[in-house]
């Protein structure tokens, strides 16, 4: 079934002229010197959105926080924390597009690693911006660093986090050299601002073969390195959980818990991120319904690991139904978190493990739309694996005030939890109006197949 | 008038009798150790007025670190007005190598709340130096050495790979000069 469909792109074989690169440079810059109206409404009120977020955090900060959230004894990490997990998870899309891919020779990744690595930079620095936004004591942030326990998860998530940050940035920055050199050199009519950072960026490049030979190493070296990093973003994240005292979380396959849902929510944002980028700068020339076919694919494998992991996590301690267990598992399966656990496992899990095994629904626009309902049901799913255990403690405690025993974001949560996604889609879409989104070299060289070496080409 | 007499008769009888239920006597507690048949005793003595008391419950308590630890069950005093508990030998002892005692009288009908405090020797020493030796652990407020080795090895190899990359860049700039 899979199969079935000829796909003119990956049986042809391809090479090109000097004048078809040139016309392939020019598409591909095409987004870097127009904005639309549309683009620049989406961007202030993206801006907008932040505002808001900034000035809720002023609120959260100067009121008193038992008034502006709805954090209490029993839950203690709210939506900021499941924001986090989120973003975390959603980072990883770049260890699968630009790394995994790449690795296995999957040639099909070339114009999806750099939307990929942005989406995925994007997404870390607002998982660090949450961890900040749910902190009791912003004010003592400093003591992280200057009183640090090495044994501690926190501290181990700090240290991968940053290290992530930076990997991922000059991991998208090194590939994107020729891309700033080929700005410089084409683009024309664009602020004297903006060409002298692409010449200052482009560090000097002039594709000559002893810079093509340092540029592929260090390339390399990330790709490589990126994947162990993914994994240690993921089991820190999964394991700040896992080493704390909570039953529904007391589990040993968390770390692959976390990575296999990292890399179905990646897959299900990557098909997102392409339809639109796609569609509103008109680069389907370039991210062909071949690519869709392939993501969906992905998205059905990717689906189906996770469903495993899922039923480790739920139907075992079911299974089992230790006092411990049962007042949170009941609580999800039939009680007051059903309609969203359910909810949770159909859109976020069978529907994105058996819908695009037909053909027809790997179609952009479908796939699309499968894709988008997976991504919110995932940002539901992390709410379910931080948030609704904490209200059943080890250790009840008799009269608590009733507003421990349940949670329900505040006003002033869910508007910094807007903004840290406003931010992300910000740094996305403010990147794609100054950078090539897709690799002009990357998808030459995957076009000519090696036969020919893209260093003749300038 | 007759009626708020009586009431105040009656309710000053009342408080004089509860006073009288409360604590008419008072008593003196002392604490001492000995041995009896190779076994640690620890006998608790109520002198009232010059007299032993007899028939009063005492509880026997050692201060550990969060509270009290009970030692036995509650033991009445005999006609010698002594309660004896058998005393363990093997309870930690704290870091000056003492156990801290307490003999309670909780609110008895004659004598109220009485307490009394000593030390004892009779206890376990504890032997630190193991603790001291291993004090670096994972639970513990300092890293094992192997533990932050094995970090650092980890980082330096991720940071080193990530700064090498970096200067490859450098490099690269380097070797555009070279060929202009």
């Amino acid at each position: 079934m899979i199969d079935k469909d000829f796909h003119p792109e990956r049986t042809k074989n391809e090479t090109f002229t000097q004048d078809e690169y040139m016309e392939m440079k020019a598409d591909l810059l095409k987004p870097i010197q127009h904005i639309g109206l549309w683009g620049k409404v989406w961007i202030g009120f993206l801006i907008a959105v932040i505002f808001a977020g900034v000035y809720a955090y002023y609120l959260q900060e100067t009121k008193s926080k038992y008034v502006t959230v709805s954090l209490r004894d029993y839950t203690m990490w709210g939506v900021y924390i499941s924001n986090f997990v989120f973003f975390i998870a959603l980072s990883m899309i770049g260890v699968l597009m630009s790394a995994v891919l790449k690795l296995t020779n999957n040639e099909w990744y070339r114009p999806l690693s750099r939307i990929a690595e942005v989406v995925a930079l994007g997404a870390i620095c607002f998982a660090g911006i949450s961890i900040v936004v749910a902190m009791g004591r912003p004010d003592r942030l400093h003591y992280l660093f200057m009183y640090p326990r090495l044994q501690s998860p926190i501290t181990w998530d700090i240290i991968v986090v940053i290290t992530y940050v930076v990997a991922s940035m000059v991991l998208l920055y090194i590939p994107m050299i020729p891309s700033l050199s080929t700005c410089r050199n084409h683009l024309s009519n664009m602020p004297k601002w903006q060409m002298k950072m692409y010449e200052w960026l482009s560090f000097g490049w002039e594709g000559n073969p002893e810079q093509w030979k340092l540029l592929r190493k260090g390339v390399k070296i990330l790709t490589i390195m990126i994947i162990p990093l993914g994994v240690a973003i993921q089991t820190v994240d999964a394991w700040l959980f896992a080493t704390t005292l909570r039953p529904e979380w007391d589990s040993t396959n968390f770390s692959g818990y976390f990575i296999s849902g990292a890399f179905l929510l990646g897959t299900a944002a990557m098909i997102v991120a392409t339809f639109v980028i796609r569609k509103a700068y008109k680069l389907e020339k370039y991210l062909t319904e071949m690519h869709f076919d392939k993501l969906g694919q992905a998205m059905v494998l990717m689906a189906s690991i996770y469903i495993f992991f899922n039923i480790n996590e739920y139907l075992v301690p079911a299974y089992k139904m230790s006092s411990m267990h049962a007042n949170h598992l009941i609580d999800m399966f039939i009680g007051e978190g059903a309609l969203m656990y359910w909810m949770v496992v159909l859109f976020g899990l069978f529907i994105p493990a058996i819908l695009p095994l037909f053909p027809s629904l790997r179609k952009p626009l479908p796939l699309f739309v499968i894709a988008l309902i997976a991504v919110i049901a995932h940002w539901f799913k992390r709410y379910l694996i931080v948030i609704p255990g904490q209200l059943h403690p080890y250790l009840p405690i008799q009269d608590v005030p009733e507003s421990w025993t349940h949670y329900t974001p505040s006003a002033v949560e869910l508007t910094i939890v807007a903004a840290t996604f406003a931010g992300m889609l910000l740094i996305v879409t403010l990147f794609s109006r100054f950078f090539p989104i897709i690799s002009v070299w990357e998808v030459a060289e995957g076009k000519l197949e090696g036969k020919d070496e893209i260093i003749n080409y300038k | 008038m007759k009626n708020l007499i009586r009431t105040f008769l009656v309710a000053a009888m009342y408080l004089l009798s509860g006073t009288v239920i409360a604590q008419d006597k008072t008593a003196e507690m002392s604490i001492s150790f000995g041995k009896e048949d190779d076994k640690n005793v620890c006998k608790v003595a109520l002198v009232s007025e010059g007299k032993p008391a007899a028939e009063i419950a005492v509880k026997l308590y050692v201060k550990r670190l969060f509270g009290n630890l009970q030692i036995g069950e509650e033991v009445s005093t005999d006609e010698t007005g002594v309660a004896s508990f058998e005393f363990p030998s093997d309870i930690p002892l704290n870091s000056e190598g003492k156990l801290v005692v307490l003999a309670k009288v909780e609110d008895d009908e004659n004598y109220g709340s009485i307490e009394e405090e000593t030390q004892t020797a009779i206890g376990k020493k504890v032997d630190l130096t193991q603790l001291e030796l291993e004090k670096r652990s994972i639970s513990g407020a300092d890293a094992p050495l192997y533990f932050i080795a094995g970090s650092l090895i980890i980082f330096a190899g991720i940071w080193g790979a990530i700064i090498y990359v970096i200067l490859l860049v450098f490099k690269i700039k380097k070797s555009a000069t070279q060929t202009n």
